[in-house]
């Protein structure tokens, strides 16, 4: 304890001394003589409750005063929670917040509000203070990040905006949100800028400059919380996918099957023993499985995300594959390598083989990805399909390898590429890193492994074709074209052991899943994570019901394509009417949100959260509510003192007229 | 004679006068003569006439209203009579009460008012007797008459120590009043002067009946401004001078339930004596004694009519 705490705390001490006056004071009745005393009332507890209530009155006047007076005192030591626009020499500000309405921000603090909840409170008091000629914006975190509020001179419309903002169940995308921030901030003409962040951090953050900082680090500060994430049935059994916190303890809780409309009429139950960490349960349960709940019974810090809707396996991300059955297995045998990787990314992923080329219009039904390797030419029925299929919104990926280089003109890989291509035995070690900047971490993983030949295609004119990767020459490896609704990818190399190890490293998996992103992102697949839009063709009326309210027609955009678009917000069943078909979608929570892998505050920002909350100067209003207690303080006294004088003068002349 | 009002407030009579001094002065300022007989037959003063029942002395026959009005009417004659002044003061520990409102003590009030009562009587002929509720060297006096008699009488005032307790017992009350009901015979005006606190049960009633036999009795309950007004304020121990009476309370607070039970008492007292024939006048030190004087001779005369 430093010296001046141990100050502080003296003076503090001082407030006990007017209540030592009072208890002393209390205790005196002075002794009157007086002959008819049996007439006198016994109000004894009347008396003394009078007594008390006249001295608390005056008590808590003195009190106050002393309390007041320690806090004026002590002002430069109080470091007040109170959000603080600190500014440097008065000079106006242009401040953007980023609000995090991610999923974990439904968190309960220990006070028993949420994240959310605080944080917007805490902006609140931040808006309160701008100035005339500061510019305040808004940007949300949850992913996607938007901007809600560009900077704006009117804090009005902020608090407006603050308010039409609500908690929601998306993932967290910091990053995104920051660089919207700094975007906005970069149009300003102040000189000092400012980017406030209110998170609890549970997601990536980039290299941030010094004129970032943030609020309240509390929210950032671990809570104790399990979460469903997908509940799946399929042929008689239900899987359910949870996570906990890292503070959860192992306990036993207890998963519950229900109707929708009859939350109190279990159907099934399983005893489960929850750790901290993602885990899968499964248990039978042979009914149809239409509009039913699984709940998580027990309590912790946030009770939204212990229920989610029982989905069917044919509403998740279906994948046609199509592999040489000769080349495209390991030398173990098994599944097409193909495959393998498909389930190393996603238990939940519906993957039907294809033993040929797909033709008919079958092969392709319900399938939001076609993944081709090494596959031979492409017939005009197949073209023609897969054609339909890309225009309609699906996402077609060809390896290609040796089996197309007996193509004998480059027209016949339509609609995968329009132009030159053959088979190349003399390719680059690899592929060049930087040029594969979607794959993150992972792309330096690729440059070594060594292909005995490429397929090798030469550079497009066409602006709306993409190069997402290049060989280590520069010559393109992956292209991307937007293909009506959907999109073709064509990559320079089959997934063949034979020809190189691209299948086996760790690039090849984070290639696919980006690939498998893309394809949801379309917009066909019906089960979702929670921020990822969903897509209706054609533009005409679709109607919606969402897992707590009907959904208004403002929330269905329109997009570039003609088609009706919607973000879904919150984790949860989703009935849409489209063109009088009555089709259910579900939008499941983020993994990430629950197992919370909270960030450190990188070192690049601002470290002192003082800058965003600093100290604040209370002695104004602590004056301004000293002073009315002082007047009433003197006007007590001078009451008391008047008379004390008026008795002692009357007693004194009475003593003069004896004598 | 004029009344002179003022002559309480023209001096500090308790600090500068000697009892005799302060009788007198409260006697003159009174008319001399206590009281004009009831006693209504042969005299010199035309008293009225009334109908004549059998037995009357038909000497008063009044024959001119008989042939006036054909009624049978006596004539009466009202006569000065001897009529004996009975004197009972308080002297307990509660009459030496004295508040910071007050100029004098109870007792010291009470004994000036008894002894200014003695003069007037005896100025008018009229024996004195006197007697005491409680008291320390107190003297009984029989009833004696003549300007000797005043100087006794203020002799007694004077030597008593107030002191002791009224409310000892009922049958100590009751011996002090045996005299009273022995000596005071019928036609006597008996004045009783005290604060009438912490009396015994049965007290009030004892005095009552010292209205009875066509006794004339009036009670001054004689009291303190402060016991009238209860000027307190604050967290205040009252502790009584008689009994052990102790309470602590908020004076303010109990003011009204305080007055309301005084008068509430005085009220009570008021009817008993007056279903007894007697009179009770409640005066405060702070009253003029002149005053209370020519209130107590309006009560003797109202008592006897």
């Amino acid at each position: 304890m430093s010296f001046v705490v141990a100050l502080a705390l003296l003076i503090g001490v001082l407030m006990l001394v007017p209540l030592l006056a009072h208890l002393l004071r209390r205790g005196r009745a002075h002794e009157v003589p007086f002959p008819p005393t049996r007439l006198v009332p016994t109000a004894d507890h009347v008396a003394k409750r009078r007594s008390r209530l006249e001295d608390r009155s005056l008590l808590a006047l003195r009190a106050g005063i002393i309390f007041l007076l320690a806090l004026v005192g002590a002002t430069p030591l109080i470091r007040c929670e109170h959000a603080v626009l600190s500014r440097h020499n008065g000079a106006s500000v242009a401040v953007v917040i980023v609000l995090d309405d991610s999923a974990s921000m439904r968190n309960q603090m220990p006070t028993g509000e949420t994240r959310f909840a605080l944080a917007k409170r805490t902006i609140g008091q931040l808006v309160e203070q701008l100035h005339e000629g500061d510019n305040v914006g808004l940007i949300l975190a949850g992913k996607p990040a938007r901007i809600q509020l560009l900077p704006t001179t009117n804090p009005t419309i902020l608090t407006q905006q603050l308010a039409a903002v609500h908690e929601s169940d998306r993932a967290t995308d910091l990053a995104a949100a920051i660089y919207l921030a700094e975007s906005a901030l970069s149009r300003q003409p102040h000189v000092d800028k400012r980017i406030v962040v209110v998170s609890d951090l549970g997601a990536e953050l980039p290299q941030l400059s010094p004129r970032v900082s943030r609020l309240l680090p509390a929210l950032a500060e671990s809570v104790s919380d399990c979460g469903l994430l997908s509940a799946t049935h399929n042929r008689g059994k239900i899987s359910v996918e949870y996570a906990c916190t890292k503070s959860h303890p192992n306990v036993e809780r207890k998963l519950l099957l229900y109707r929708a409309e009859q939350p109190k009429q279990v159907l099934a139950e399983k005893a489960v023993v929850v750790h901290p960490g993602r885990e899968m349960v499964s248990f039978e349960y042979l009914a149809k499985s239409e509009a039913l709940m699984v709940r998580l019974l027990g309590s912790d810090s946030n009770v939204t995300n212990d229920t989610t809707p029982l989905a069917d396996a044919q509403m998740g991300p279906s994948v046609a594959t199509f592999a040489d059955p000769t080349t495209g297995r390991g030398t173990t045998g098994g599944r097409p390598l193909l495959e393998q990787a498909l389930l190393a990314l996603d238990a939940n992923l519906t993957i039907r083989s294809l033993s040929t080329v797909p033709e008919d219009e079958h092969d392709l039904t319900g399938v939001q990805l076609l993944l081709l390797d090494d596959p031979p030419l492409l017939s005009a029925e197949s073209r023609s399909r897969i054609l339909s299929f890309v225009e309609a919104g699906g996402t077609a990926v060809a390896f290609f390898g040796p089996a197309a280089s007996t193509a004998q003109l480059g027209s016949l890989l339509l609609p995968f590429i329009e132009r030159r291509a053959t088979w190349e035995t003399n390719a680059p070690a690899g592929l060049d890193p930087k040029s594969l900047d979607t794959l993150g971490a992972a792309a330096p993983s690729l440059t070594d492994f060594a292909p005995k030949g490429r397929f090798s295609f030469d550079e497009s004119h066409d602006p709306k074709e993409t190069v997402r990767g290049r060989w280590l020459d520069q010559k393109p490896f992956w292209i991307e074209r937007p293909v009506g609704r959907g999109l073709v990818m064509t990559l320079g190399l089959p997934l063949s052991i034979a020809q190189s190890d691209l299948a086996l490293r760790s690039g090849f998996v984070a290639l696919l899943d980006g690939v498998l992103g893309t394809s949801v992102r379309l917009g066909l697949a019906r089960l979702t994570t929670v921020g990822q839009a969903w897509r209706f063709a054609g533009a005409g009326l679709v109607k919606g019901e969402g897992p707590y309210e009907s959904l208004p027609e403002e929330r269905f955009t329109l997009t570039e394509h003609g088609e009706r678009e919607f973000v879904p917000s919150l984790a949860g069943r989703y009935r849409f009417v489209v063109g009088g078909k009555v089709e259910d979608r579900i939008a499941q929570l983020p993994a990430s949100e629950i197992l919370e892998p909270t960030r450190p505050w990188p070192a690049s920002a601002t470290q002192e959260p003082d800058k965003a909350t600093g100290r604040l100067d209370l002695t104004r209003p602590l004056i301004l509510a000293l002073l009315p207690l002082l007047m009433l303080e003197l006007l007590a006294r001078s009451t008391l003192v008047r008379d004390t004088v008026r008795r002692s003068y009357v007693r004194y002349f009475r003593r003069f007229a004896r004598k | 004679m004029a009344p002179r009002e003022s002559i309480a407030a023209d001096f500090d009579w308790n600090q500068l006068c000697t009892l005799r001094l302060r009788a007198r002065a409260i006697a003159d300022g009174l008319y001399v003569g206590m009281h004009r007989s009831a006693r209504r037959g042969v005299g010199v003063e035309f008293g009225g006439r009334r109908n004549y029942v059998p037995g009357d002395d038909l000497r008063w026959l009044d024959r001119h209203a008989l042939m006036r009005h054909g009624k049978l009417l006596v004539r009466e004659f009202e006569t000065d009579t001897e009529r004996l002044l009975y004197l009972v003061v308080d002297a307990s520990r509660s009459m030496t009460y004295r508040s910071s409102l007050a100029p004098v003590s109870k007792w010291t009030y009470a004994a000036a008012v008894a002894a200014a009562l003695a003069r007037i009587a005896l100025a008018a002929g009229d024996p004195v007797a006197l007697d005491w509720v409680s008291g320390e060297n107190s003297r009984w006096l029989p009833a004696m008459s003549g300007r000797e008699a005043f100087e006794r009488v203020v002799g007694a005032l004077e030597t008593t120590d107030p002191g002791g307790m009224a409310a000892l017992s009922s049958a100590a009350f009751e011996r002090a009043m045996v005299p009273v009901m022995r000596y005071a015979r019928r036609g006597t005006i008996v004045v009783v002067l005290s604060d009438l606190l912490d009396l015994p049960d049965g007290a009030i009633e004892m005095l009552g009946d010292l209205a009875s036999g066509q006794r004339s009795l009036v009670v001054v309950r004689t009291l303190d401004p402060a016991e009238t007004s209860f000027p307190f304020t604050g967290a205040t121990k009252f502790v009584s001078l008689e009994g052990h009476a102790v309470v602590e309370t908020d004076a303010g607070l109990a003011r009204d339930g305080y007055l309301a039970e005084l008068a509430r008492e005085t009220e009570q007292v008021r009817e008993r004596l007056a279903d007894r024939g007697g009179r009770l006048l409640t005066v405060d030190t702070r009253q003029s004694p002149v005053e209370t004087v020519r209130s107590i001779v309006e009560r003797v005369g109202a008592a006897r009519s």
